[in-house]
């Protein structure tokens, strides 16, 4: 492995992943699981393999901290934001994960966006916090912007834009960027 | 005149240990760099100096070159595919790549010299094949790799990617 220059490794770890990552009724994308391990080979697999760690962000079901301790590493690395060119989310994703606002996870949250969301100079921020408030999930709008090599955007399941959903407040803020 | 004419075009190769090997140009050809040796210089006849390969190496490459010698040549769409395709590697692939690490990392070494694209892919995709589904420390004893973290720097990359845990 020691005699592989870094661009071959790169074409290894380019190959673990294996779902079509293009399409959009894909199975579950592996990527993330295997390529977080090999980042914690060695300093130089670690190097290679984080830009393809953070290429591609697919959402399972992750609760509401989980976005929240992706959103915590971007706003420490800056360095990490370019490598973002894929985000795959479910669609109700501030319907599903609705929070109590007494609870700690509240708290992690406000404490993380608020910030970030002065410092990303975010359109809506006061109707973010209300949302947030609320109990709503708002972690999508600024991981979009975060991300600022972003390439794709998929939602899964849109299956019927006419329900009665409020719409996210992360759709909102896109006609800004559009 | 007729027979001499459905002969197939040899070429040699001078190997990196001076061995030279003859092969049909049309294998040789499923080299992209060979192929373009042979389109600038003109076949004359010359043995074509292959310096960054061994014998051995270069012997399993011309096997695989044979086998696939009608394959359809890689456009540059195939490329940006093969990545995005699941880890699938065809049955007469997966016996050829059944050898020791040390030959197969020679075989994706020679296989971007020689700019063959095909069995590059493939060796990649066994090395990811052998990656994928191990832990940090399975994966450093499979390759023979030092952890050269220190327990910090470890710590801060388990913090920094603790979204992608699997859960």
């Amino acid at each position: 492995m020691e005699t592989l220059p870094d661009e071959l490794l790169l074409h290894i770890f380019e190959r673990v992943p294996t779902t079509h990552i293009e399409y959009f009724e894909s199975p579950k994308y592996d990527g993330t699981d295997h390529l977080h391990q090999v980042c914690l080979v060695s300093q130089r697999f670690n190097r290679v393999a984080t830009p393809l760690l953070y290429a591609v962000i697919d959402e399972h079901g992750w609760n509401p901290l989980v976005w929240s301790s992706l959103l915590d590493t971007l706003s420490r690395r800056p360095d990490l934001r370019k490598h973002v060119k894929t985000i795959r989310i479910n669609e109700g994703i501030s319907e599903n994960n609705v929070f109590n606002v007494d609870d700690t996870v509240f708290t992690t949250l406000h404490d993380r966006i608020v910030p970030l969301a002065q410092e990303l100079e975010l359109p809506m921020q006061e109707e973010m916090l209300h949302r947030l408030r609320n109990g709503e999930d708002v972690v999508i709008g600024p991981l979009i912007y975060l991300a600022h090599n972003l390439e794709q955007l998929f939602i899964r399941g849109l299956k019927n834009p006419l329900m009665k959903l409020q719409e996210p407040l992360w759709i909102q803020p896109l006609n800004h960027v559009a | 005149m007729a027979a001499t004419a459905s002969e197939p075009k040899k070429v040699t190769l001078t190997t990196s240990d001076n061995a030279d090997i003859s092969v049909e140009r049309e294998v040789a050809e499923r080299s992209i760099l060979i192929k373009n040796l042979l389109e600038d210089i003109g076949d004359n006849g010359d043995a074509i100096p292959i310096p960054n390969v061994n014998e051995a190496v270069m012997k399993k490459v011309l096997e695989w070159c044979e086998q696939h010698r009608k394959d359809p040549p890689a456009s540059q769409d195939d490329d940006a595919d093969s990545r995005k395709k699941s880890t699938d590697i065809d049955e007469w692939d997966q016996k050829f790549m059944q050898v020791d690490q040390e030959m197969l990392f020679e075989i994706i070494l020679a296989a971007n010299y020689l700019d063959i694209k095909a069995l590059l892919d493939v060796g990649c995709k066994t090395v990811a094949n052998m990656i994928k589904g191990k832990s940090p420390d399975e994966i450093r004893k499979t390759f023979n790799i030092q952890n050269d973290f220190t327990p910090e720097e470890e710590d801060q990359i388990r913090r920094e990617n603790e979204w992608a845990e699997d859960r």
